[in-house]
């Protein structure tokens, strides 16, 4: 309906993929930024956050509503429309730190874990991106951590558990001398929380844009947040080929180590990586674990290892929606932000916090936003 | 097991602490021994002990690890290899499975090969330059981590006429994140560096993970690491012996610092950049290395 339309030009269009059944629309002055975005968010997690949500509006199911709506992202959020013909209209994005959790210690999120001599030492600063170039033997290890007091605690145990999950894949050498570092996602606890998850999901497909070879290790209540992820992936079909460029997940393995929590049994797991057509290396049980269902079951204790069959999950109906809907506050969101709205239909992307370095959608727009806009916007350019 | 039935964070409770082990060790013809608990890990796919070795010939460089792996700036010029680790676990509440607190003790060996060719590990006064430039490396070397607060509670032992130096090495937290996570006033290391040769020494590191309250957990923690050094001996070998002489006479002033304070090196300041945005890039250089004092 939108195709003549002076204002609007489309950004995804429905059919560009089985599962899109909406056109979304961003204002004519701002589609270079979008797309912009779009090509070029493989390998940033802010860009992919974004291009996943813009994703995520062209496959959400339901009617047709005039209101206002926002979604909320960690640190951002995009406040659009559904018209009567079910497009999606984005009327600007907004970014703001404040939306996001701030910046703590124990912050959860991506860290990494250095080895520093005579100890692994997870940073104090929070990453954006793992750094899929630093290879041990091949492949970059990263772990989910499931319940620790601090990050420092799970950085210092969870080396060990990769050091026993791959040792297979592993030389004495890929783990001595300085320098070398894993990747950390850790959670201060809600495991089980979508904000967790989504941003798990992004870090996986980020990795899958990029063809990396990760290799996870899982741990605990972790499990539950890496399932949740995995589910969101094989719902989402189409975000997964638009975002990750039809890239498949099969270069990323996973060995859940002690899994706990609901859909974590061995075989939930097995399933679920065969859904993904993630690898499954193996599972550990701690037979002396009573929270674990397996275990409680079956007390073994060796480590069971599987040969991972991968398949591609098809032929699944995109109800991606509701892992994103806990992020939509239709009402109270939008009401707060009519202002940034009016504003931002003359002026798009309105950061609040555009000079602030904590805000970390701002930092990485600069680049499309001075070619947008020209010196007009230096203070993007922070 | 009464003891871990009524244990708590004011008492914890430390597997098998009383059954203290003698490891001793052959470095070339010096005899490294000292006592500690056995290991202790609750999860059996997380221990990552090693045990010590009976003898090994520190001349051998086949088993040394370099720095290479750093950037020119952060290279220290020290080679090592670990010779044990065992960890230590605390436990609190009898509902609490997980422990409250862990000590991870590693032994290592270390070759200098940036020492220059007329200084000597057996003069303590070069011997506190390396520990000081060693601390520079750890600390304004790796500016993405905590500021460091070292040396703290710095020692002189004497061990069979060589001076032997014990420090800690604490990071410097933001107030608020210390009223945020009390903990973090128990994640420190400390560190025995022993002489053993004139270009090679052996360090005994100790990292702390503990818990608030902190008192009672240093209190416990601390009871561990001092008798482990408090037990080290060395009876050093005709070479290492002669080493010593020779270094007693041609510096028989020499003598290391009895006390010091933190040292208050600038940091540099930097930015992320790189590819995945990970790499640090200096804007500005902070403190040079220490240069040597011959």
């Amino acid at each position: 309906m939108r195709s003549g339309s002076v204002a609007w030009k489309a950004i995804v269009e429905q059919g560009e993929n089985l599962n899109i059944n909406r056109s979304v629309y961003v204002l004519k002055q701002h589609y270079p930024i979008w797309d912009l975005l779009k090509r070029e968010h493989p390998g940033n997690y802010y860009k992919t956050s974004l291009v996943r949500a813009v994703y995520s509006l062209a496959i959400t199911p339901g009617g047709r509503e005039n209101s206002l709506c926002a979604l909320n992202l960690d640190g951002a959020q995009i406040n659009y429309q559904i018209d009567t013909d079910g497009d999606v209209l984005i009327y600007g994005l907004n970014i703001d730190s404040s939306i996001s959790a701030p910046e703590m210690n124990q912050a959860t999120g991506l860290y990494q874990v250095k080895k520093n001599r005579r100890e692994w030492k997870t940073s104090s600063h929070r990453q954006t991106s793992m750094d899929h170039s630093h290879h041990w033997n091949n492949a970059h290890y990263a772990a989910v951590s499931g319940k620790f007091d601090s990050k420092e605690e799970a950085g210092r145990l969870l080396i060990t558990h990769i050091a026993n999950a791959y040792n297979g894949a592993l030389n004495s050498h890929d783990l001595s001398g300085n320098g070398k570092h894993y990747s950390l996602f850790w959670q201060n606890g809600q495991h089980k929380e979508s904000p967790n998850s989504q941003a798990l999901t992004a870090l996986i497909q980020q990795a899958q844009a990029n063809n990396a070879r990760i290799h996870w290790l899982v741990h605990g209540e972790g499990a539950g947040t890496f399932v949740k992820a995995l589910q969101c992936l094989v719902k989402q079909p189409g975000i997964s080929d638009l975002v990750a460029k039809q890239n498949k997940l099969s270069q990323q393995s996973v060995f859940f180590s002690n899994p706990r929590g609901g859909n974590t049994r061995k075989k939930d797991l097995e399933k679920f990586c065969i859904d993904a057509g993630m690898h499954l290396i193996g599972v550990n049980i701690n037979s002396f674990d009573m929270r674990n269902s397996d275990a409680r079951q079956d007390a073994r204790t060796e480590a069971i290892l599987i040969l991972a069959k991968y398949g591609i999950g098809g032929g699944v109906t995109a109800t991606g929606w509701d892992d994103f809907q806990q992020a939509l506050d239709h009402w109270e969101a939008a009401k707060t932000t009519l202002a940034v709205i009016g504003f931002s239909l003359a002026g798009y992307v309105l950061g609040k916090d555009a000079l602030s370095k904590n805000g970390g959608y701002a930092r990485n727009m600069p680049r499309a936003v001075s070619n947008t806009w020209g010196s007009g916007n230096k203070h993007w350019a922070a | 097991m009464l003891s871990r039935l009524f244990a708590s964070r004011q008492r914890p409770f430390i597997p098998r602490r009383r059954e203290s082990e003698t490891i001793a060790i052959d470095l070339s013809g010096s005899q490294l021994a000292f006592s500690l608990p056995p290991n202790s890990c609750h999860d059996s796919f997380g221990d990552s002990s090693q045990e010590a070795p009976q003898g090994i010939n520190i001349f051998d460089n086949s088993n040394y690890v370099d720095d290479s792996g750093y950037e020119d700036w952060k290279r220290e010029g020290v080679a090592s290899q670990t010779l044990m680790k065992r960890s230590w676990e605390l436990f609190g509440p009898i509902w609490r499975g997980r422990p409250i607190g862990t000590i991870d003790y590693v032994l290592t060996l270390n070759r200098h090969d940036k020492l220059p060719s007329n200084m000597s590990c057996f003069n303590p006064q070069h011997f506190e330059q390396v520990i000081m430039r060693s601390l520079y490396y750890w600390g304004p070397c790796h500016p993405d981590d905590y500021v460091q607060k070292a040396p703290l509670n710095w020692q002189l032992r004497k061990l069979d006429g060589a001076t032997a130096i014990f420090f800690e090495k604490h990071d410097d937290h933001p107030l608020q994140s210390l009223e945020a996570n009390p903990y973090y006033r128990t994640y420190f290391s400390s560190e025995f560096f022993i002489p053993i040769d004139r270009r090679h020494y052996v360090d005994l590191h100790f990292r702390y993970l503990g818990y608030a309250p902190v008192k009672p957990c240093l209190a416990a923690m601390n009871s561990i690491r001092d008798a482990v050094c408090d037990s080290v001996s060395i009876q050093f070998g005709s070479g290492a012996q002669s080493q010593l002489l020779q270094a007693q006479e041609r510096w028989p002033e020499a003598r290391a610092s009895d006390k010091r304070g933190i040292e208050a090196w600038t940091y540099p300041e930097w930015r992320r950049g790189g590819e995945f945005g990970g790499d640090i890039i200096i804007t500005k250089p902070g403190s040079p290395p220490p240069a040597w004092q011959m």
